[in-house]
């Protein structure tokens, strides 16, 4: 077997053996940066515009990453996993840089695979995107744009994350399909959801799926099919769209919303573009 | 004070200020953390009030970063030679200058697993 193929299996294991010592179930979506905090490994959030991401193991166990200023949040969460991927493999101090994808393995370590095989299989296993495309009434090979950014929005990661483990990870979806899929931009899906995210986020939450703590930065908008069963500290109310119920992300903090079946998410948002440490990214500003 | 005295209080000062600004606080939210009034933090950070040992060990732990480093500062951080970090940051073609020193600042200034 040749060194990616073997790096690879290796990195699927550990993929969901992270999972089982977290105790998260396969079909479950997970929150990478929960993860982290569970394992014991320090995130931080620079302004640094040419950085994509750091694994630390010396002097300090810490992935380092560049802020949502300089890159979509999918993308950073999606960095994160597989910076998470160095650590939990035992890959030493690492600084990665980003590879357009459709890089063929050869031209990259066997490291740098298995890092990206281990982030795909952490946040987006087999049946946790077939427990969504269910949720969605949806069929994979005929998925369409804005079915596809729904689903990466339910596992917190970018169109493009998506697209490659539905179609290289997974084979699920054909080659051709991909191809289609890939010339569509999220801002102008975006804009046909809910136009006024076009510059912003946009959370969509499903009734029927469950969501893994969902990260938002203030401005960003979040649709859900009804209104929630009381009024959120940290959303403010817009007019319906769609026959969807829509808010804005006002300020920061943590809370736990009911939606209407009575099913519970949690949300934390940030400041726009955060830089700091992890774990003050949701300590709401002192007056 | 001395004249070396404030200078070394005023690096303390400024690294304080950028070990916050990383940690992604502001002045009232350390106040708050720490227990201090937020003048102090301010004044902390401007030179104009001496640390007392304990409150560097404060900081410290609240900011994630070796007590070391911000006491003596860059160059006489363990790890500011680490040939690894050097070498890994070397690899790295798109990273620019200014964010090389960043990173590297940061990952000379973090406190050690073993702290």
């Amino acid at each position: 077997m040749d060194p990616w193929q073997t790096a690879k299996n290796t990195a699927l294991r550990k993929a969901f053996e992270t999972r089982r010592r977290l105790a998260v179930s396969r079909e479950d979506p997970v929150n990478v940066f929960d993860v982290c905090a569970a394992i014991g490994v320090e995130v931080r959030f620079l302004d640094c515009p040419s950085l994509e991401g750091m694994y630390c193991r010396e002097p300090r166990t810490a992935i380092v990453l560049p802020s949502t200023r300089h890159r979509p949040p999918g993308r950073v969460a999606f960095t994160c996993a597989h910076e998470l991927g160095h650590h939990e493999l035992g890959h030493g101090t690492r600084v990665d840089e980003y590879l357009a994808g459709g890089t063929t393995d050869q031209r990259r370590s066997p490291e740098e695979v298995a890092a990206d095989v281990f982030a795909a299989h952490l946040l987006m296993p087999r049946q946790a995107i077939l427990a969504a495309a269910k949720a969605y009434h949806l069929d994979i090979k005929s998925i369409t744009p804005e079915q596809t950014f729904l689903i990466a929005g339910l596992f917190s990661v970018g169109y493009s994350a998506l697209l490659g483990q539905l179609t290289f990870g997974l084979q699920l979806l054909p080659r051709g399909r991909f191809d289609g899929l890939k010339r569509h931009q999220p801002k102008s899906i975006r804009s046909v959801l809910y136009p006024p995210s076009a510059k912003s986020g946009l959370v969509v939450f499903h009734d029927d799926y469950p969501s893994a703590t969902v990260d938002m930065e203030v401005g960003d908008f979040v649709l859900a099919q009804e209104a929630f069963a009381d009024e959120p500290a940290l959303l403010t109310s817009h007019p319906r769209h769609d026959e969807q119920t829509v808010w804005e992300a006002a300020c920061v903090g943590q809370e736990r919303l009911k939606l209407a079946n009575g099913r519970e998410v949690a949300i934390r948002v940030s400041r726009r573009g955060y830089v700091g440490a992890w774990r003050y990214r949701f300590l709401p500003e002192e007056e | 004070m001395s004249t070396s005295e404030k200078q070394s209080t005023s690096g303390i000062g400024d690294r304080l200020r950028w070990a916050r600004e990383q940690s992604g606080l502001s002045q009232g939210q350390v106040a708050k953390l720490l227990d201090m009034h937020r003048p102090t933090v301010s004044q902390i950070e401007a030179g104009s009030r001496s640390l007392k040992a304990e409150e560097v060990s404060w900081f410290a732990e609240l900011y994630d970063i070796s007590s070391a480093w911000l006491l003596q500062g860059d160059d006489e951080s363990s790890s500011s030679g680490d040939p690894r970090i050097q070498l890994a940051a070397r690899e790295l073609s798109k990273l620019s200058p200014e964010d090389l020193q960043t990173l590297l600042r940061l990952v000379k200034a973090l406190r050690s697993n073993k702290e």
